[in-house]
């Protein structure tokens, strides 16, 4: 029997997008000194005129603007606080520079344990993964993932780690770039089940051409994220993937690779 | 097989489809025995719930003889006569489980447009547009139910098509309708809206212990039915001043609790029904509240108002100072219809309930738009019209 699995949040830090919306990062105090320094700047800069005068307006009403809302850009760009709430934790298993990183979560109605045992059988991947066709274990944690998208088949080699403690899944490539994206689980309170946050970690430049390509041609890799945790948690929850199917005039589902059905029997939920 | 499809803003037409095929390990499929119109069709029929699709089977009210069932499926066997939920659940996600199965996480294959437009996508209902999941509707000599376990329930024996079918959708609605007021004894009830589910609902107030129930509509055939088959008083609003005739006769306190069994394409008499219908035609507003207005002002205070007529998107002018201060309660949701259905076949069989009365019209596939056109402008005195597929 495993023990609890810790928050989602305590061990892999808040996610990127509650980040974004909350970046304080100068302390109360901080906070008062910055403004009434800045507002005696930008009057000493009103009394002084002048070139000198219009340069302390400007530092003054930064120093105010800084005050005023919280954030530091300087500080950000450095990676300090001088706020005592808790910092967010970076991610312990990724690296963050240079990397666009996409992130969702999931929850679902299943114990830790048991989307993990799940999860870690790379065989269940391409029933759930958006344009994953098989996926081949090729031992010592390697395996082979084959792709098709827009017709196209490829296959890509990654290695996987498995953090049996923290319930987390990490796949990087063997050779190429450092991109990796990892599965991370963590207990949903009141025995709602596992948190699922699915993080994907892009260089720059593929991030930017993917985005460029999702406006093009839908291949938009957080609609892939959304999409696959979308499905995981159908299969895990209701045993199987929900399908409208195809009727009437409908020639297919639109951006609709056709649905699968896994062979296995997931572990869905008891009847009620 | 032939089915009643969608062919763009109010027309619908007879084609031929493929027969449904099982496609998941849970579905079950049924010869439909008979399928009914439902005030919600309107909607989409109108225009105003956007995804629909040329093509697009319609119909969501419906009872059947299960022929076949996947491997998965384990209570529900080929043969049984079953009565299907009109919303399906999943049976197994936390909404499932917690009894809100119009909130299931699992039945629209088609989340996109529900999550952007509600902040979270929900269930998937048949033939309801794209937005709820794009299923095929039950105006068609088959459907496919997928978790039948789930959303399939079978009828007690002896007990007619014509007594069941409407434990479908009208039924439950109704009945939750009146379950959200919370009735305790005394209570008076008003209901706007006498059509099926406005019926259910008068009917479902008193099971659950209401000692007056108001119900009021415009049309005479309508109101008489409440009266004379539902047992309740009732109000044309175009002959009274409804919030005035309310505090009347109930002591100057109000309604303990009112239903709204209309939703987004209210009629009126007032100058804000007029306002409504400008800004719903220039597309500034897509509903048109103006029962949910009425029966927002017209509540006692810390009453409940409880809204199950269908709305979509958005409304304007929401009273929202009067909601506030006086306390009202107001709850609301698509029918978890397979939290009642159990209890509800029950009260049918012991013959508490039977709206079999709903129905006044019966008709083929074959001359579903002129059903549609018969039920839509209420003509004839109708009140709903039943799609009897195989005749």
């Amino acid at each position: 029997m495993h023990s609890k699995t810790p928050r989602l949040d305590d061990i892999h830090g808040i996610p990127a997008r509650a980040r974004k919306m909350n970046p304080l990062n100068v302390g109360p105090n901080e906070r008062v000194v910055s403004a009434a320094l800045g507002g005696g700047l930008v009057a000493w800069g009103i009394w002084r005129r002048g070139a000198l005068g219009l340069l302390a307006g400007a530092v003054g009403g930064a120093l105010v603007h800084r005050g005023v809302r919280g954030y530091c850009p300087a500080y950000a760009a450095f990676g300090i606080s001088s706020r005592k709430a808790p910092k967010p934790t970076p991610m312990p298993l990724l690296e963050t520079e240079k990397l666009t990183r996409i992130e969702r979560t999931v929850t679902v109605a299943r114990p830790a344990a048991e989307v993990y045992a799940f999860l870690r059988d790379p065989s269940h991947v391409p029933h759930f993964a958006p344009h994953v066709e098989g996926v081949e274990d090729l031992g010592e944690g390697r395996i082979r993932v084959w792709t098709v998208l827009n017709g196209e088949r490829s296959s890509w080699e990654a290695h996987i780690d498995l953090d049996h403690e923290a319930r987390a899944i990490v796949l990087g490539h063997a050779e190429g770039p450092p991109e990796r994206l990892a599965i991370l689980l963590g207990d949903a309170p009141g025995g709602r089940g596992t948190e699922i946050r699915l993080v994907l970690e892009l260089s720059k430049t593929r991030g930017l051409l993917l985005r460029a390509l999702a406006a093009v041609a839908g291949a938009d890799p957080d609609a892939w994220a959304h999409a696959g945790l979308r499905r995981l948690k159908m299969l895990l929850e209701a045993g199987e993937i929900v399908t409208a199917g195809v009727w009437g005039h409908h020639p297919a589902r639109p951006g609709g690779a056709p649905d699968r059905q896994p062979t296995g029997s997931p572990p869905a939920g008891s009847s009620p | 097989m032939q089915a009643l499809c969608y062919q763009g803003v109010n027309r619908v037409g007879v084609e031929t489809v493929p027969d449904p095929e099982l496609l998941g390990p849970h579905d079950a499929i049924l010869r439909v025995t008979m399928s009914s119109v439902c005030g919600s069709d309107l909607h989409l029929l109108d225009g105003y719930v956007p995804t629909m699709r040329h093509g697009d089977i319609i119909g969501h009210e419906f009872i059947g003889e299960v022929i076949e069932v996947a491997t998965e499926v384990k209570k529900i066997r080929p043969g049984m006569r079953v009565v299907v939920d009109s919303i399906i659940g999943c049976g197994h996600c936390f909404f499932c489980q917690s009894e809100q199965y119009s909130l299931c996480d699992n039945t629209n294959p088609e989340p996109e447009f529900t999550d952007k437009l509600y902040g979270y996508p929900t269930a998937g209902i048949y033939g309801y547009s794209h937005a709820f999941g794009g299923f095929a509707g039950s105006h068609a000599t088959y459907v496919r139910v997928p978790f039948a376990d789930t959303n399939a329930f079978e009828v007690p024996e002896g007990l007619p098509d014509e007594r069941v079918l409407f434990a479908s959708d009208a039924l439950p609605t109704g009945y939750m309708g009146a379950d959200l007021c919370n009735i305790q004894p005394g209570d008076v009830v008003a209901v706007w809206g006498c059509g099926g589910v406005g019926q259910m609902a008068i009917l479902s107030a008193y099971l659950l212990g209401a000692e007056r129930v108001i119900a009021i509509d415009r049309f005479p055939e309508r109101l008489a039915m409440a009266r004379d088959r539902a047992g309740a008083e009732i109000l044309d609003y175009e002959q009274v001043d409804v919030r005035e005739a309310l505090r009347e006769m109930t002591g100057g306190r109000g309604p303990d609790a009112c239903i709204d069994c209309v939703g987004m394409e209210a009629h009126g008499t007032g100058i804000d029904y007029a306002y409504d219908r400008v800004k719903q035609a220039v597309r500034l507003e897509t509903d048109r509240p103006t029962v949910l207005r009425q029966a927002i002002l017209a509540c006692r205070k810390g009453g409940t108002v409880s809204i199950m007529g269908v709305y979509g998107g958005f409304v304007d002018k929401f009273p929202m100072g009067a909601a506030m201060n006086k306390g009202l309660t107001l709850k609301m949701g698509q029918q978890h219809g397979q939290r009642y259905i159990p209890r509800l076949l029950e009260h049918i069989r012991k013959g508490e309930l039977d709206p079999s009365y709903l129905i006044t019209h019966r008709a083929r596939l074959a001359d579903g738009q002129q059903a549609y056109d018969t039920f839509k402008e209420k003509r004839d005195g109708c009140m709903r019209v039943v799609f009897t597929p195989e005749a």
